[in-house]
Formats: structure tokens, sequence, C-alpha cells
């Protein structure tokens, strides 16, 4: 493996340490109109027609006053009854609070829930953003190692031989950003009574948990006896229904802790807009046929990154849920950074660097499957070409 | 569903406990371009994410209408949108203001005290203790400024103005001393309830606030910032 080319430019350079402000700058270079992004997780797809409507309908009837800070009562009722029947979770609207966006869920549950010094056990890779979230509530973060050959699912040893006095929370995403894999529900079992056994909150974030693929299934953590009083669940609409702009997330805990987070989003954003609400709870009310149609043109794009990622000799891990491929691009010799920078300006096809999920993952790219199909077999021929001339000892 | 065996963080529901939620309007508004603007983008299918700072046609106006009013140059880089004033305010004091420190408001200090008490930072009307100053809060009402303007240059204060929508005549950054010191706040909610769209102008560390909004809420909803431009521009 060959360090960092000393030739990429200043703007990449300075920032790879920070996996957010790295992924950042790869997206403000990936401005041309022949560039394919296989970067950002921003579905293609169009939202669905349905949502769109009720949208539109609501902006037309005048139903655009501010909601209370907690969300839309009929919204958190939907949502509520979504988690307890999908999801098993023993929740009820008082339970529940809209959020703009996943992001914004994430830095009111840390606002919240940490206190300086307090340390929170995160998967490792990491989707960066967790790390700002963390650091903006004083807290600190503590990796748990995850492995390419259990398919980076969480292993419940690791997260008792991570656990300190310090030790206040752990985080578990699944479907996992970056890598695909998923948390399983043996594991989750065994998972969840470390965390009582150590009086830990888990803060489970699901927002992937639509897309699940070759026979795998989501599971929710909050649904285990005993689990629902320490686990905060995170979702949202953004992924599942290709509207990340409506900037629409949730979160379902104890009232207590909604309560709180209510104070601080009062003084911090305010509701959730009107009218993503209003969006939201089409989504969240009305057919699922579009979410299948999803699924299905997913699982087609899945197998034509396969087939590509394949061809080249590029060995991945098992992707059983979100819109991701981790992939092992060591064979190649070129450090990940080096080698999505090469992508980008030769190739012109924007895919981050596993850089971008921890400063060690120079070994991995993440490749996300949000183009079409014919669009990613062309991102793939590109991806060959780049890597054939570039390729260590070729 | 019980409450959580270990509630809320203690130092944050020190903060938290006194405030109250704020009133919210309980109408909208009945605006035709606002309207329209929302539709199209629906239509137009801008339900994705916009970039960090905002859509560009809006911080365009928004840069070219603060350089009408007060005479000094801003460009669309200088401006990101946020989640209405809200966030504006939160993220401007909670970057500026350690908890602790002071934050100076010779006038009228409603609308940044919560998030003011959130960040754990201190309200006063004058200065009493310059070494725990970070920030002075200043609006279009204030009056007899030009001391405690000479002491923000003297100790390279911070300045958050928040002109009002009714018109000011004057803009610190108008000094070209206090310029680099001073972040601009806008709100569109009194114009728009419901809709979230306000922003944050200028300041030498305009990036580093930029980031920390896209930390929080990564972009404003897309659908409000192109229903808002359609206001503005219907109004202007």
């Amino acid at each position: 493996m060959t360090t960092l080319n000393p030739n990429i430019p200043e703007a990449i350079r300075k920032v790879a340490s920070d996996g957010t402000a790295l992924r950042y700058a790869l997206m403000e270079m990936a401005t041309g109109p022949d560039v394919i992004a296989l970067g950002r997780g921003d579905p293609d797809l169009p939202t669905p027609a349905h949502i769109i409507e009720a949208a539109k309908k609501a902006v037309r009837d005048g139903r655009t006053a501010p909601t209370p800070v907690a969300g839309m009562p009929q919204l958190r009722t939907a949502i509520a009854e979504k988690l307890r029947t999908e999801n098993g979770l023993p929740v009820n609207a008082e339970n529940v609070i809209v959020t703009t966006g996943g992001q914004e869920a994430l830095y009111l549950i840390m606002q919240v829930l940490l206190n300086p010094g307090d340390e929170v056990l995160v998967p490792d890779p990491r989707y960066t953003s967790y790390d700002q979230a963390i650091a903006a509530a004083g807290g600190s973060m503590v990796m748990v190692p995850t492995d390419h050959e259990d398919a980076f699912n969480l292993v419940p040893e690791a997260v008792e031989a991570a656990i300190t006095p310090n030790s206040k929370a752990l985080l578990i995403v699944t479907p996992s950003n970056p890598t695909g894999g998923i948390v399983t529900r043996q594991r989750l079992k065994q998972i969840a009574e470390i965390a009582k056994r150590h009086n830990l909150i888990v803060i489970s974030d699901e927002i992937y948990e639509k897309f699940v693929f070759d026979g795998h299934e989501h599971f929710s953590i909050g649904s285990l006896p005993g689990m629902a009083e320490r686990t905060i669940t995170l979702n949202g609409f953004s992924k599942t229904y290709a509207m990340t702009g409506l900037r629409v997330g949730y979160v379902a805990a104890p009232k207590n802790f909604i309560d709180g987070m209510t104070k601080v989003k009062a003084f911090t954003t305010g509701p959730a807009a009107t009218v993503s609400q209003h969006a939201s709870l089409a989504a969240a009310t009305g057919p699922t046929e579009p979410l299948q149609e999803f699924i299905r043109i997913y699982e087609e794009r899945r197998q034509a990154m396969k087939d590509g990622l394949n061809a080249m000799g590029l060995n991945y891990s098992d992707p059983r849920g979100a819109f991701f491929f981790w992939t092992n691009s060591e064979p190649t010799g070129i450090h990940a950074t080096e080698l999505s920078y090469l992508l980008l300006k030769e190739g012109n096809v924007l895919i981050f660097p596993g850089t971008g999920f921890g400063e060690q993952w120079g070994g991995y790219l993440r490749i996300s499957i949000l183009q079409d199909t014919e669009k990613i077999r062309e991102a793939v021929a590109r991806m060959q070409t780049v890597i054939e001339k570039y390729r260590v000892g070729a | 569903m019980s409450d959580t065996p270990q509630t809320l963080s203690i130092p944050l529901a020190d903060r938290i406990t006194p405030l109250q939620l704020p009133d919210m309007p309980t109408e909208g508004v009945v605006n035709n371009a606002l309207t329209e603007g929302a539709v199209q983008a629906l239509e137009a299918g801008k339900t994705k994410y916009t970039n960090r700072p905002g859509i560009v046609p809006l911080r365009e106006w928004i840069a070219e209408h603060l350089t009408g009013k007060f005479e000094f140059p801003y460009v669309p880089n200088d401006i990101t949108v946020t989640c209405g004033g809200t966030e504006a305010r939160f993220v401007t004091v909670k970057y500026f203001c350690a908890a602790g420190t002071h934050l100076i408001c010779p006038g009228n200090a409603t609308a940044i005290a919560g998030a003011a008490q959130l960040a754990g930072v201190e309200i006063h009307a004058d200065v009493v203790d310059e070494s725990k100053v970070s920030a002075v809060y200043l609006t279009p009402d204030d009056e007899n400024l030009d001391g405690l303007l000479e002491q923000v240059k003297a100790n390279q204060w911070n300045i958050i103005y928040e002109p009002y929508n009714h018109s000011p005549t004057h803009h610190p950054a108008q000094d070209e001393a206090l310029r680099p010191l001073t972040v601009s706040l806008g709100d569109l909610e009194p114009r728009a309830p419901g809709w979230r769209v306000g922003w944050m102008a200028g300041h030498a560390e305009h990036a580093k606030l930029r980031s920390y909004k896209q930390s929080m809420t990564i972009c404003t909803p897309s659908v409000s910032q192109w229903a808002a431009l359609a206001m503005l521009e219907a109004q202007s």
C-alpha cells in the first residue's frame, strides 16, 4: 500500500484527516457535467408522486403555519403507529419528536444525552458526522472494531471490551453507512444484555432500515424486553422516500428524553418546515408500492455493481443493506484518498475514499449505487481504466 | 414506556429547565408567490439536498439585497441559508461564545436569550468584565453605541447583528474595521411562518459558521428555499 501522494491537490490533502471535510472537498470538485456521482447518499430516484401531491395540496390549502416544536401531532401519531407495528417498539406520539433531518436528530440526541467526558461506543468504520455531534456535546468516541470477514456485523465481545467507566452510550447503525452491513437479531440480543449489564443507553440509527437485501432482515433493538427505556431510535424519511432535501427525520425515546430534545430544538432550529412535515405524513401513511419499486431498482443496480467489481477483481464486504459497497481497494496498491482523486480527475467518477469514514481505512472505497444501471456500468468501466493505468506493480 | 435510566445530561438539564417553549404563530400566511414557488419546486423534483450554504439564486438575492441596503459589498459566498433565524442565532452564539462567557446585549435580547441560555452564556446589557466578553448582539433599535463599538474594536469581539425587518439605517459592518467581526442575521419567519428560512451573512470566519450549521442540519429544506426565493423576488 502506498502512502498519500503529495501530488494530490492541497484542497484534499489539508482535509484528509477529517472525514466529513474530505467528502465535501471531493463533492465540490465534482461539478462537471460528465461526472457520475457515486459518493453522497442522496437517492437519485424521484420522490413518489403521492408525496409530492400531498405537499402541493398542503401548500395550496394554506396549511403551512408553524407546527409545535416536536412536530405535527398527526405526523407524530403516524410515526408512532409505524414504529409499533413494523418495529415492535412500545411507543406513542409523546415518545416521538420530528426533526430537521437525521443529522439534527443526532445532534439533539447527543446534546441532551451527554455530559462532557462521556464516551460513546461507535462501530468502526463510521459515518463521521457522528464525530461532530458527539464532540459538540463534549463527548468522545471509543471505537468498536468490526471486520470484513464478518460482513461488518457488530461483535458483542468487542462492544464489551470497549466499555470503560466513562461509557454512556452505544451507537448501533443498522444497516450500516458506510459498510452496508447489518447487525443481526442474534447479535442484538447479546448486545442488549451487555447494555443492560453496564447501564448503557443504546442509540439505534435505523435510517436505512427499508433497504435490506438477499434475505436478511432488519431488527430494532428497542423491541427487546427491557430495552425500550434505554433505547433512542433514530430514523427518517429522507433515504427511504428519496426526499433528502425536505429534511425530515425523527427520534423515538422515553418521554422525558423527548421533552428534553424538544426544549433544545426550540432554540436551535425550531420546528421542522411545515410543508416538509405534510410530505412526510403522506410518506408515512401512503401506499407502499413506490417503496417496493425502489427496492427492485436498487437490487438491479446492486447486481450491476457486483458484476463490475467482480470483473475488476475488487473484493467487497457482503452488502446486506443500505446503498453502499464497502470495497477493498488494497489490490490496486493505491491509497484510497489518492485513488478517489484519480477516479474523479481522470475518470469523472465521484467515489468516497474509506478515509472519509475513519482515517485508517485507506484501503477501502465507499461506492454508492445511487445512479441508474447504465451509469453504474459506465462508471465501473471508467474505474477500470483508471485503476489499470495507475495500479501499483502493473 | 418508562423514562430513560440515565436521564438528561446534567449541565444541559440545568440550562433547559427554566426555558419555556416559545409561542408559535398558529396561522400561516397567504402569499401567492410563496405558494407558487413551493409548488413549482415540488413539481420540478427539487426534493434533494441542496448545497450546504443554500441554493445559489437565494444567496445571490440576499447578497444583492444586503449590498443595496447597507452600501457595502456582500457576495453569495458570504451567505449561508439557515433553518429560520432560530438556527442562525444558535449557530452564531454557539460558535462565538463559550459557556460562562458574556454576551453583551445593550437593547432587546429576547430573540437571542434562548440560544444564550442553551449555550450557557450570560447576557449583560453592559460590559462588566472585558475579559469575559465573547460577543456583542446588536439590533437596529440600539442607540449610543459609539463607546461599545470602540471596545469591540479594541478587543476584537464578535458582533451578531440582527437587522429586523423595519429598514435599519445603519449596520456595524459599514465600518471596515468591524466588518470582519460582524455576522448579520436574517429571519423570514415573520413573513413566511412555518417555512423555516433565515440566514447568516459575513464575518471573517463565515466558513466555520457554515460548517457548524452543516453539522446540525446539513442544509435548509429545499422547497422552503425555493419558495422563499419566489416570495422575495416578487416583493423586490
